[in-house]
């Protein structure tokens, strides 16, 4: 080769190189071994010790990733908890802040303008600013300032998460008002919703269908129910009239469907007093069934100070422990789904409302919306006396929710990690404002347990008589107000149920909640049965809990898990028997598929293995379908329109809803049985399904579209209807998000993933298998092994 | 000019094939190992260094591979000891793209300054 033919080597290959670090200066960046920041955070422990304002503190993480954070004082303590939070979960706490913030777009792109839209006309920033300025001067205010010198203090020292690094942006700054968002966030998706609008457009454009939602589903197991030991409630609170309206929404509903609070959510707890448990002390079980995603939503803790040592998970952004348990009570939650959003419409005339006897202007601001790879947007937010302005297609509806105001549950979970005995867990629920949640808790070292559904129920009112809240109000007449609500300001408890009326129980032998109604009689409008679940939950924690009570043996913490990991599925014991009875309806393969799967020997048990169980789930989802479809679509209703599972199930055989309107005959319930089970054939044969876990799998992805962060997909048992819970809802899976169970000594617990959110942590997904296969590992006060991190005191 | 140029060259004989040749050879992967643990210009450093000192422009490709081959199983041992490594080979194109920027950067850098740098004496090798 020639020194010229070398050079021109040479010169191409520099060329090259050129190239690649000026066009592709940034995937060199990204990629490079050891320096690329996409792997900035492998092995990257961090220091040691880290100076804090606050004060000293310790932290040493278990070995399922758990720190356990001790310190001096509670300031030094979250601070420390805002530091390990950033580092194991910066960028969902961010991905939360932005959805509630209506920032999306900023990083994404167009794809979640709409998000923001909706989120920044909804007002949350503003609310959770009005509950920071409620808090910013208390003891409290200062906890969350606290934490969030304490995140902002690891951004700002350390490599930010991989997220991050692939999405090419960094985080601003967090505050306490970001910290309250988070919370509002769960809030709205637990409370927040369109149930009225929904209901209306459904009277408006079906009104046949209207006792399909009734009031209340014809059941009896409700939480509180009288024949049970232990178990009354005397409502002292006026009842509420009826009434309902067909107002013209429908255009708003479809428009925020997509953003309501996923209704799939739900969760289950239960507790059982010391009289009947082998220790002679309480047991109590909770397992929320919330978004399963990469990684889990819960962040487990435990903190340590002087007066607080308290073990359990919180969300990311916020820095106490929600669920779990002190040295003297452990806790749970449910959602009680109450009905605390409210809709209103007004008379309009060249843009004003008529509202108190004048025309008025409703409030109106500019806000510009950051679109990455596009132009900004700006809107126009609107507000009445009521509340936000939602409007589409000509239609306009304030709407009112209890959590667009300042609230207090913030001050009560911080209260409630502090409690010494029950009437300590009363006294801190009285802040617990929204979400309403079915609270249980036991005393650890005595017998008793309690029943909370804590929160703030708002009384509607037309011309002074209580009326119920399912219903779209006129806004011009001032009809259904909730006295005492300030959207975006402070309010009180005068339009709103006492504490003292809330339906709750006292020492009851046992109690548990799964999202059903909360007792027949109230004594004031909680919800409707669209509020609150098919009773199938419900009903099997009572069944299960009283076998083990009414047994010779006394309850253990085994039998708790054993009823968390239960799979058997009460609305498949009703259905069922309608699938063996029509039989000689059905064209011979569906029959020979009945058949093939056993489903006449069936134990109802919802296993991967199952093929009775893969038949029955899919053959009630065809048949939910076949029954409802041809009324609903020829109406403009889609499936999401469709009852409650309950409701089906109560349909006696002759209903006009198994007539298929398309066809010249009159169908009857078994042939529409006949058919659902017809297309189930042709689904298996079609999918190559087999058994319930070739259907029935786990599929829990990270919010960042990049399928390695994903979890592995495995089959899993349970569905919506079991108490070992796992669902599809809008998309999303929905399941167990933390299983615990907790006793006098000792505790337990397992989240679907892993501590971390660190991809390359080994506690990213430590936990999965054992979560998926119903395992659980000590949730204990001891750690073993040295200091990891050591906040010292800033100046030391 | 030539007389200018003439130490260099000698200095370069010497590296490139005389008895320090091993010597400066692993000097030019630890200098480019090091300082690719800070940033990726170290995978252009250190393919400077081992092209430099190459024999011949053929040679400079191997040279240049082997040490970005050196890095790469470097990156790998170091996430093994960290418990990362199964995370890593698992992220699909970012684990190609380290790989493909691990083996052809330094290469790229590897042959281009061996091959500018050639001379009348060196190019029948």
């Amino acid at each position: 080769m020639s020194a010229w033919r070398q050079r021109g080597v040479g010169a191409l290959a520099l060329l090259l190189l050129v190239a690649a670090a000026v066009g592709g200066g940034q995937y060199l960046g990204l990629a490079a071994p050891f320096s690329g920041d996409a792997f900035a955070t492998a092995g990257a422990s961090g220091p040691g010790e880290v100076p804090n304002p606050y004060g000293h503190a310790e932290v040493t993480y278990d070995d399922e990733g758990v720190p356990h954070v001790t310190a001096d004082n509670e300031r030094a303590l979250y601070f420390a908890v805002g530091y390990l939070q950033a580092r194991d979960r910066l960028f969902q706490m961010d991905l939360q802040r932005r959805s509630m913030n209506g920032t999306l777009s900023e990083v994404a792109g167009n794809a979640t303008l709409e998000s923001d839209r909706f989120h920044e006309r909804m007002g949350f920033r503003e609310a959770a600013e009005a509950t920071w300025r409620q808090l910013r001067d208390t003891d409290h205010g200062a906890k969350l300032r606290a934490f969030s010198s304490g995140v902002n203090r690891y951004v700002e020292t350390r490599p930010l998460p991989l997220e991050f690094r692939l999405n090419d942006y960094e985080p601003r700054e967090w505050t306490p008002v970001a910290t309250l968002l988070v919370g509002q966030q769960i809030s709205w998706q637990l409370s927040g919703g369109f149930a009225d609008l929904e209901a209306a457009t459904v009277r408006r454009k079906l009104p046949e269908a209207t006792d399909l939602y009734p009031r209340q589903l014809d059941h009896d197991a409700a939480i509180i129910e009288a024949d049970r030991p232990g178990q009354s409630w005397t409502p002292s609170e006026n009842a509420t009239s009826g009434g309902s309206d067909t107002a013209a929404v429908g255009a708003v509903y479809e428009g925020v469907r997509q953003f309501a609070g996923a209704g799939g959510l739900g969760s289950n707890n239960w507790a059982v007093s010391g009289d009947h448990t082998e220790s002679g002390r309480p047991l109590l079980a909770n397992d929320p069934h919330l978004l399963l995603q990469a990684p889990p939503v819960w962040y487990e803790m435990r903190l340590s100070a002087p007066d607080l040592d308290v073990r359990g998970v919180g969300f990311p952004g916020i820095p106490f422990v929600i669920l779990g348990t002190n040295r003297e009570v452990s806790w749970g939650v449910t959602n009680v789904g109450a009905d605390v959003t409210d809709f209103y419409t007004y008379e309009w005339r060249d843009g004003e409302y008529w509202y108190d006897g004048q025309w008025r202007e409703p409030t109106s601001e500019t806000r510009e919306l950051g679109v990455s790879g596009g132009e900004n947007e700006t809107i126009t937010v609107r507000k009445t006396v009521h509340g936000p302005l939602i409007e589409r297609e000509g239609q306009r509806v304030a709407v009112a929710w209890t959590g667009l105001t300042a609230q207090n549950q913030s001050l009560a979970i911080d209260k409630l990690t502090h409690a010494d005995s029950l009437a300590d867990v009363k006294n801190a629920l009285r802040d617990f404002h929204v979400p309403a949640q079915n609270f249980v808790a036991a005393d650890r070292d005595g017998t008793e347990i309690r029943y909370y559904p804590a929160g703030k129920y708002p009384v509607r009112r037309i011309d002074d008589e209580a009326v119920r809240g399912d219903r779209v109000f006129n806004g011009s007449a001032g009809h259904g107000e909730w006295a005492g609500y300030t959207p975006f300001g402070r309010s009180t408890w005068e339009g709103f149920v006492p504490f003292e009326a809330i339906p709750h129980l006292e020492d009851p032998a046992f109690v548990g909640t799964a999202n059903q109604r909360v007792v027949d009689d109230p004594g004031f409008y909680v919800g409707t049965s669209r509020n609150f679940a098919s009773p199938y939950r419900g009903a099997r924690v009572y069944q299960l809990l009283e076998e083990h009570v009414d047994s010779d043996e006394p309850v253990t913490m085994a039998d708790l898990k054993d009823m968390q990991r239960d799979t058997h599925s009460l609305a498949a014991e009703a259905f069922t028997p309608m699938i063996l009875n029509a039989t000689d309806e059905m064209p011979q393969r569906a029959a020979a598929l009945v058949e093939d799967a056993d489903l006449a020997s069936w134990d109802y048990e919802m296993v991967p293995d199952s093929e009775a169980a893969l038949v029955y789930r899919r053959w009630i989802e065809h048949y939910r379908t076949l029954t409802f479809r041809d009324e609903y679509d020829a109406n403009g209703l889609d499936e999401g329109y469709y009852p409650r599972t309950w409701v089906l199930q109560q349909l006696p055989a002759d209903s006009p809803w198994f007539d298929d309107e398309r066809t010249s005959r009159v169908e009857t319930r078994d042939d529409i049985v006949a058919r659902a089970m017809n297309e189930t054939v042709t689904e298996l044969d079609r999918e190559g399904w087999e058994t319930y876990g070739d259907f029935h799998h786990t599929d829990l992805d990270h919010p960042f579209p990049v399928s390695f962060l994903d979890y592995p997909e495995k089959p899993i048992g349970g569905s919506p209807f079991t108490l070992s819970n796992y669902r599809v809802s809008g998309g999303t899976d929905v399941g167990s998000s933390w299983r615990m169970v907790a006793g006098p000594d000792s505790a337990v617990g397992i989240v679907p993933g892993g501590n971390s959110g660190r991809y390359f942590s080994p506690h990213y997904a430590d936990q999965l298998e054992r979560w998926r296969t119903g395992q659980y590992r000590p949730v204990a006060f001891e750690v073993a092994g040295g200091t990891d991190i050591e906040f010292t005191e800033e100046g030391n | 000019m030539a007389g200018f140029l003439d130490p260099v060259r000698g200095f370069l004989e010497v590296v490139r094939e005389g008895r320090h040749a091993e010597t400066a050879y692993l000097l030019a992967v630890t200098v480019g190992l090091v300082a690719s643990a800070f940033h990726w210009a170290g995978l252009i450093l250190g393919g400077l260094l081992v092209g430099i000192v190459a024999p011949t422009v053929r040679r400079s490709v191997v040279t240049g591979l082997f040490f970005g081959f050196t890095v790469f199983v470097a990156f790998l041992a170091y996430l093994l000891v960290v418990g990362a490594a199964s995370a890593y080979v698992a992220m699909g194109v970012l684990f190609y793209l380290s790989v493909a920027i691990a083996v052809l950067v330094p290469t790229l850098a590897a042959v281009a300054v061996r091959g500018l740098t050639a001379t009348g004496s060196g190019a029948s090798r």
